[in-house]
């Protein structure tokens, strides 16, 4: 055992150390880590690649030598903070005990005629130490603490060590998730756990424009509950129950992927019923509603006009193309033809959330005196149900409702985006899992947890996406904990020192002798200045 | 309104163009609007197609620009995009709030008589190069005539067609703020857009300057005496003079060893101060007007590295009032502005949001006055290492100097601990998810704490002193510059901006 204490505490053990850690540290800074073969093989010489995986430094902080490195230095460590512990109890729990030798002392100074040990004392106590009488001697000391220094340094290496090696137990995992939508997150970091990002938006500042922050409103769910909420920003973690995330990408400009419409079928609604829109007319004097399917034509009251809805954007833009449906802004349109009982028709666009700038037009005489205005209804729950809009990587799942993912992709190899179907896999909570096909533009009826719904592929869609990353590393506490240790000691140990003061009789002469942790060259200075104080007190 | 002739939507440069013919000093507010909005046969064809009007889709993603002057206008400012419409302001070097807003169209368009509008071409061949060569022609009469006559031409929309407009549908740009309903001006946007449907182009001009006049108002203009430091930090060079007062002193220093006359070395030492005093005064103000600490970037941390290097030495001559240290910690600090000088100097005007926590500070700045300490710690070392056994006037004994060289590790070794690696650690945490991983700046900082563990440890343990020490001690201050480049050649977290 003594001869593992010896090995562990060498000093000559402990260089050879610091210099192949030093060469081991220097060579992963210098070749590049972790990157796949193909890198290497490009970058380097065959022999070079070789001796690069030979000696394992294309992955060096995990290769078993550098493990062994870092376990002999907590080893290390530990054991040097055990030998150093009674020092440093010492001044703690013993009495005090003279050196054999205050003449052998490094500092030393003659304060003058020995004088009445009261007046001594009276002097002495010119200068801030604790001061005590052990026998003859006048003994004072300061910052006995001071020795404290290395112990806390050195057990906060070893916290700060530890808590790496605890981090081998941790999880960690970049997961992409699409404004509005959820993932569900692996095992690794508990059962039932989902993340929801409600918002994702880039701050911007008002006179520069530049970003000011990347932030995502997450929810973070366990079984459906919600546990935990939080603005998500670049130095804003969530941190709930040991798990941690971080915003660590963002694509506000929207990352392209499938786009479907999920519709929440009312009780005895069909699929027929999905997607229908409801509009506010007024014409003339007469007003009224009405709800239309996609591709129906309605009535407008007794009017004699007729309102047919041809399709809805809910995320009009318009270029020099046309119009598109990607707009990363909600900003629904309903395409209609308004006919008149002539027969007439005319165009238009409603925009429910700018009514303002929906357009009706047409040249045709029997609009003109009708003032007819039409007003996009939002969405009524009892009528059409919540309307939701997905927007998904291929083959990525997404939650569709607690404890139910879904997955699609395209059916065949090699289609595209167009007329190609989808198919779609649906995991359920209870471990089983289903296929249905998603053919473009049609709805689908799809019986979730939460009840009947009725998706549809759309094609393609942009949706803003934000990356988070995932962790739980069970040794931050203890990390954290050396941090205070290591701060604690580093500034004890180096900017305090343990000092000793003895004051004692030779010779009918006064003396002033001293030592110090720091050793007697550092105290120099303010020895002569203890001394002259004392001096002057005699 | 004719559905099928091109109008460029330049209607808002014009509207504020318009505005400007009338009243020039309204454009001091130093406003651009950059928009950009243009439609093609495209859009022709596609309201052919099935049975669908074309709106106005100004609701979609209207967009307009603001610049703040920084200098001269670059070409980031312009918002160029293929043949687009530029708007752009052109600003006064002085900051002065008198601003030109230039109307170019980049390339004809057809069914547009020519001399409505100044090509592309022609601004770049005859107006750009004169303003850009001679700034201070901005303040000269005929500059701002020839301006006003570009204006006047700009603003002649009689006679234009209205096809339809575009008005930079897409995803945020930098700089680019969204015109929506909450805004003032939404209304004059509604009336644009009425009188667009109805083909109104009197309507339509009328509508765009009320919107322009309400966008130009800027609530978030800088502070005038923001402004101004900037511009008398920029036109005196303090920093400069700041780095000529430390050749300066270094000079000095190296007299005093060739010469061995006292007064040397105090003017040395006082000549440096003065240079601390500058360079202190110009990263003040530079903390002033970019709003953070000068802790980002290489140019930053170099000049930051460079006065706190400085200040130890100034802390230790105003202990003792022995100046010999100056010999090498002048010269290192002028070598570390020379470094500084080689990288971009320009204040960034808003971090980046991985930057954005008062980490940065405690982090850096920690770490820079620990550095600093490193570097007086060097010069003790270089000093112990040349000089002899013999007495000597110019340096004091060899064991001040070893003292003295323990002193300054002592000093600057908790400082690097605590900021650079404790307080980088739990930053990183927050902010990377993981609190060391292997940086090339984070594994060059340890070396710098190893090797610095090593010296103590050789000092307490091994009873190390003098020359090994020396050469240990030199080492650490070595290492330390050595981190300085470690993200520059090998990348990495740190790398912001690189």
């Amino acid at each position: 055992m003594k001869k593992v204490v010896d090995f562990l505490s060498s000093r000559r053990v402990s260089v050879y150390f610091f210099i192949i850690f030093l060469f081991v540290s220097l060579a992963g800074a210098l070749v590049p880590q972790k990157e796949l073969p193909a890198y290497y093989e490009a970058h380097y010489r065959p022999w070079a690649v070789t001796l690069l995986r030979a000696l394992q430094l294309t992955d060096v902080y995990h290769a078993w030598y550098f493990v062994l490195l870092l376990t002999y230095l907590v080893a290390s460590l530990a054991t040097c903070t055990a030998r150093r512990l009674p020092r440093a109890l010492a001044p703690l729990v013993r009495r005090p005990s003279l050196p054999p030798s205050l003449d052998g002392l490094g500092l030393r100074a003659e304060l003058g005629p020995a004088a009445k040990p009261e007046r001594v004392e009276g002097a002495a106590r010119r200068v801030a130490f604790r001061w005590r009488r052990i026998g003859d001697v006048l003994y004072g000391r300061r910052r006995p603490y001071a020795l404290w220094g290395e112990i806390l340094t050195h057990a906060g290496l070893v916290a700060i060590l530890v808590g790496a090696s605890f981090r081998l137990f941790g999880h960690r995992d970049t997961v992409f998730v699409f404004e509005g939508q959820g993932v569900a997150l692996p095992l690794a970091y508990g059962a039932g756990y989902e993340l929801r990002a409600d918002k994702v938006e880039e701050v911007r500042d008002a006179d520069t424009g530049r970003v000011l922050e990347y932030r995502t409103a997450v929810r973070l769910l366990r079984g459906g509950e919600e546990v935990a909420t939080k603005d998500v920003e670049v130095n804003g973690p969530l941190r709930y129950g040991g798990l941690g995330v971080y915003q660590s990408n963002m694509d506000v400009a929207g990352a392209s992927g499938l786009a479907l419409d999920a519709v929440k079928l009312a009780a005895g609604e069909s699929i027929a019923d999905a997607g229908a829109a409801t509009f506010d007319w007024t014409l003339g004097d007469e007003r009224g509603a009405v709800t239309v399917a996609p591709g129906q034509t309605a009535p407008l009251g007794e009017t004699g006009f007729r309102l047919r809805f041809l399709e809805r954007y809910d995320h009009f833009v318009t270029d020099e193309a046309g119009f598109r449906n990607d707009n990363p802004e909600y900003n629904p349109a309903a395409f209609v033809n308004v006919v008149d009982p002539s027969g007439a028709v005319a165009m238009g666009i409603i925009f429910e959330l700018y009514p303002e700038f929906s357009v009706i037009k047409s040249s045709a005489k029997a609009f003109a005196g009708h003032p007819l205005t039409i007003k996009l209804a939002p969405a009524a729950e009892e009528k059409t149900g919540p309307r939701r809009e997905y927007v998904v990587v291929p083959g990525a799942e997404f939650v569709v409702s607690p404890g139910e993912r879904m997955a699609v992709s395209f059916a065949g190899e090699g289609e595209g985006a167009g007329d190609a179907p989808l198919t779609a896999r649906l995991a359920r909570g209870n471990g089983g899992a289903e296929t249905f096909t998603l053919p473009p533009g049609e709805w689908v009826a799809v019986k979730l947890a939460g009840g009947e719904y009725a998706f549809r592929f759309k094609g393609t869609g942009r949706a803003a996406l934000t990356g988070l990353t995932v962790s739980r590393d069970p040794g931050l506490t203890v990390f954290y904990a050396g941090c205070l240790l290591l701060s604690l000691g580093v500034a004890a140990a180096m900017l305090l020192s343990y000092d000793e003061l003895f004051v004692y009789v030779l010779g009918g002469k006064a003396y002033l002798a001293g030592r110090s942790s720091k050793g007697s060259r550092l105290l120099e200075p303010a020895f002569d200045g203890w001394a002259a104080k004392i001096k002057e007190g005699l | 309104m004719t559905t099928r002739k091109v109008l460029i939507t330049i209607f808002f440069t014009a509207a504020v163009v318009a505005a400007a013919a009338g009243d020039v000093p309204r454009f001091g507010a130093r406003l651009a609007l950059v928009e950009e909005a243009r439609l093609g046969e495209a859009f022709a064809s596609a309201a052919a197609k099935a049975e669908r009007p074309m709106p106005w889709p100004a609701f979609a993603n209207l967009r307009y620009r603001e610049l703040k002057g920084r200098g001269k206008t670059r070409e980031g400012d312009l918002g160029r995009d293929r043949d687009a419409t530029i708007w752009l302001a052109v600003l006064d070097e002085e900051y002065r709030t008198t601003a030109r807003l230039i109307f170019v169209e980049g390339g004809k368009l057809p069914g547009v008589p020519a001399d409505r509008w100044i090509s592309l071409r022609d601004f770049d061949d005859e107006i750009m190069p004169a303003l850009m060569r001679a700034p201070m022609a901005f303040r000269d009469k005929r500059v701002e005539e020839e301006a006003g006559r570009l204006v006047a031409r700009a603003t002649a929309l009689d006679g234009l067609s209205w096809r339809g407009l575009r008005l930079v549908p897409g995803p945020a740009a930098e700089g680019w703020k969204t015109l929506g309903p909450e805004r003032p001006g939404w209304r004059y946007v509604v009336a644009l857009n009425r009188a667009y449907v109805d083909g109104d182009a009197a309507a339509m001009r009328e509508a765009a300057g009320r919107l322009a006049r309400e966008l130009t108002a800027q609530p978030g203009y800088p502070a005038p005496a923001k402004l101004k430091l900037e511009i008398y930090l920029e036109k005196f060079g303090v920093l400069k003079v700041g780095f000529f007062l430390y050749i300066l002193s270094s000079l000095l220093f190296f007299l005093w060893a060739a010469l061995g006359k006292k007064r040397l070395a105090d003017a040395g030492a006082w000549a440096g101060f003065a240079g601390f005093f500058f360079v202190t005064a110009g990263l003040t103000g530079r903390s002033i007007v970019a709003g953070y600490l000068p802790t980002t970037g290489m140019y930053e941390y170099l000049a930051l590295f460079s006065w706190a290097s400085v200040l130890v030495f100034l802390l230790f001559y105003l202990k003792t009032r022995q100046a010999f240290l100056g010999t090498v910690v002048m010269p290192v600090a002028f070598l570390l502005i020379v470094l500084a000088s080689l990288f971009p100097s320009t204040i960034e005007g808003q971090l980046i949001p991985a930057l954005q926590s008062w980490w940065l500070t405690i982090h850096v700045t920690l770490a820079c006055l620990g550095e600093g300490a490193f570097a007086v710690a060097f010069a003790a070392a270089v000093l112990y290492l040349f000089r002899g056994d013999k007495p000597s006037k110019y340096l004091p004994a060899k064991d001040a100097l070893d003292v003295l060289e323990y002193r300054a590790i002592a000093v600057g070794f908790p400082l690097f601990t605590i900021g650079g690696l404790v307080a980088g650690a739990i930053w990183a945490q927050k902010a990377w998810s993981v609190w060391w991983s292997w940086d090339p700046k984070e594994t060059a900082s340890l070396v710098v704490f190893l090797v610095a563990t090593a010296y103590l440890h050789a000092r307490h343990v091994a009873g190390w002193r003098g020359r090994r020490a020396a050469i240990l001690a030199a080492l650490v201050f070595v290492s330390s510059v050595l981190t300085l480049f470690a993200n520059l050649i090998f990348g990495g977290l740190h790398a912001y901006g690189l």
